[in-house]
């Protein structure tokens, strides 16, 4: 194993939680709050987990669905739409999702789709959204390395709506400074690029560049999540704070497996900038369980460790799009 | 023939001259057969690509067109015995993203463009031809770049141009195996060699 480059500095302040003076109840919204520091080697690819809300600022119960718009208990909602903020659904069928906000009132969301099995009764909570600007600072205080062009900076890959986008700090040259598209670098600064809900951030150290560590703080979450997926690539963030398993995770019952990586689902996680893929052989020779893409007869992988910190690269390609991660060792 | 191979993803590999592709590519679904059902012992596996356009079925017979419109990018000759079961292969293997094949850049020519398996038995009296929705990876832009690719039921797009998916016994997969075509010589062919053998027996005779 390469040396693990992620350091859970407070793991758990174990401050208590801090909800908004609208919740109703004793919500399983987090347990506790602290500080995972990551660090970003140079000339390393580093996947990076958000497994932390920055606060709640409301939580309570859903009074009535209508299509893609939930009536929520809390009466006095702040304002949702200016800065991206999500709603996660705690309990009930549609347990673990958690999905944009697009139009709110002072009583209502909604949501670009409607959420299949949410229901009246149903608990949840609005957290905000990370953006570029909330884990690398608006003018780059991370200290990743920027340049005149994406080919002498850092990369910044976000899942925006579903798709991947690669952004970098432009600190140079023609045009000014901010966060730019790699792809339109002459185009606007967008520190505000929003990050779509529980997916994480994959970063692109290019060589000569500064020590870079992340600190991300915040409330951890419980209960299982449920990112939307996409087919074909997603940055999913691995939203606990413990350690889990391949194995224990029970991930296996919330993607496809098939008998070789072309039929599965493959989930890809990195250890010290190599990415290794994994996906559920469900049968044929060789008999059943988690195998690296490059070895299908190989042992048994169900050990491999969901590290804390670190996002997890999934490939939809196989099955009904989809992807749970339980809460470690609750459920 | 296992080849096992780290997938070393490391940022210098998409800033080199020499990339790496990781080919990876088993048939634990299904296994393949002889035309007459019997394990596929042994033989060749050909990855690489067809014509988008190519009439397979007029041709399937032709190897010399075959070979004149397939371009190659990675060869297994030898035994096919994976988890030491005749008809079962599994190999992983680094494809470089900037070499040519057959005279075709793998940059222009190859990346993204869909995945074909050619099946020969040994001797290339027998054969088959697969290919499904995955494609080769360019092993430009954001890694991992993999193919995976496997010739399994169940895999989206899966297609036998040559051969037939399926129809054959199950060799241990708890699926039926896919079984290989024989190459039936063109009547073009076969007459020719009537022929010689008539000239042969008119010399004689003389």
């Amino acid at each position: 194993m390469a040396k693990a480059n992620l350091l859970i500095v407070a793991a758990a302040l174990m401050i208590p939680v801090g909800v908004s003076a609208q919740s109703t109840s004793n919500l399983p919204v987090s347990r506790s709050a602290g500080l995972l520091r990551v660090t970003l080697p140079a000339n390393q690819i580093s996947l990076v987990a958000l497994p932390m809300v920055d606060r709640v600022v409301s939580s309570g119960t859903v009074s009535a669905v209508a299509g893609a718009t939930l009536t929520l208990s809390d009466a006095a909602l702040p304002g949702l739409v200016a800065a991206p903020h999500s709603i996660q659904i705690l309990s009930g069928a549609a347990l673990g999702v958690r999905v944009r906000i697009g139009a709110a009132t002072a009583n209502s969301v909604t949501t670009a789709a409607a959420i299949a099995g949410v229901a009246a009764g149903d608990q949840y909570m609005v957290v905000p959204d990370d953006t570029i600007a909330t884990i690398f600072g608006a003018t780059n205080t991370a200290g990743l390395l920027g340049g005149s062009g994406a080919a002498s900076s850092d990369e910044v890959y976000i899942q925006s709506g579903g798709v991947l986008t690669g952004y970098f700090y432009k600190g140079s040259g023609l045009g000014g400074t901010g966060w730019r598209r790699t792809a339109n670098p002459s185009g606007a600064s967008e520190p505000n690029a929003p990050i779509d809900p529980l997916t994480g951030v994959y970063v692109i150290r290019k060589p000569g560049g500064n020590p870079v560590s992340l600190d991300i703080t915040g409330y951890t979450v419980s209960g299982r999540q449920k990112p939307t997926v996409v087919s074909g690539f997603n940055i999913l963030s691995n939203p606990f704070t413990l350690p889990t398993t391949l194995g224990k995770s029970n991930l296996r019952d919330f993607v496809t497996g098939g008998t070789g990586s072309a039929s599965a689902d493959i989930v890809y996680l990195e250890n010290g900038g190599v990415l290794t893929g994994y996906f559920f052989k469900n049968g044929g020779l060789g008999g059943t369980g988690w195998r690296r893409t490059d070895s299908p007869s190989g042992a048994d992988q169900s050990g491999v460790v969901l590290t804390p910190g670190k996002a997890i690269l999934f490939k939809e390609q196989a099955g009904t799009a989809g992807f749970t991660l339980q809460e470690p060792f609750t459920e | 023939m296992k080849t096992t191979l780290l997938l070393a993803l490391a940022l210098a590999t998409a800033g080199s001259a020499h990339a790496v592709v990781t080919l990876n590519s088993s048939n634990f679904g299904n296994g393949l057969v002889t035309n007459n059902n019997a394990a596929l012992a042994s033989g060749s596996l050909r990855f690489g690509v067809f014509p988008a356009i190519f009439d397979f079925a007029a041709n399937s017979a032709d190897l010399s067109a075959l070979e004149a419109a397939f371009t190659e990018v990675y060869a297994y000759n030898g035994a096919i015995n994976a988890l030491s079961t005749d008809g079962f292969y599994e190999i992983s293997r680094p494809v470089d993203n900037t070499a040519s094949f057959e005279g075709q850049s793998y940059a222009s020519s190859i990346a993204g463009r869909p995945v074909y398996l050619w099946v020969q038995n040994t001797g290339a009296t027998e054969q088959a031809i697969f290919s499904s929705s995955v494609t080769w990876n360019s092993g430009v832009g954001l890694p991992p770049f993999e193919v995976n690719y496997s010739p399994d039921v169940g895999v989206p797009g899966l297609t036998a141009h040559v051969g037939q998916l399926a129809v054959g016994p199950d060799l241990g997969a708890g699926a039926p195996a896919h079984r290989l075509a024989v190459v039936i010589p063109e009547p073009s062919a076969g007459l020719a060699a009537a022929f010689g053998s008539l000239l042969m027996m008119v010399r004689r005779r003389r």
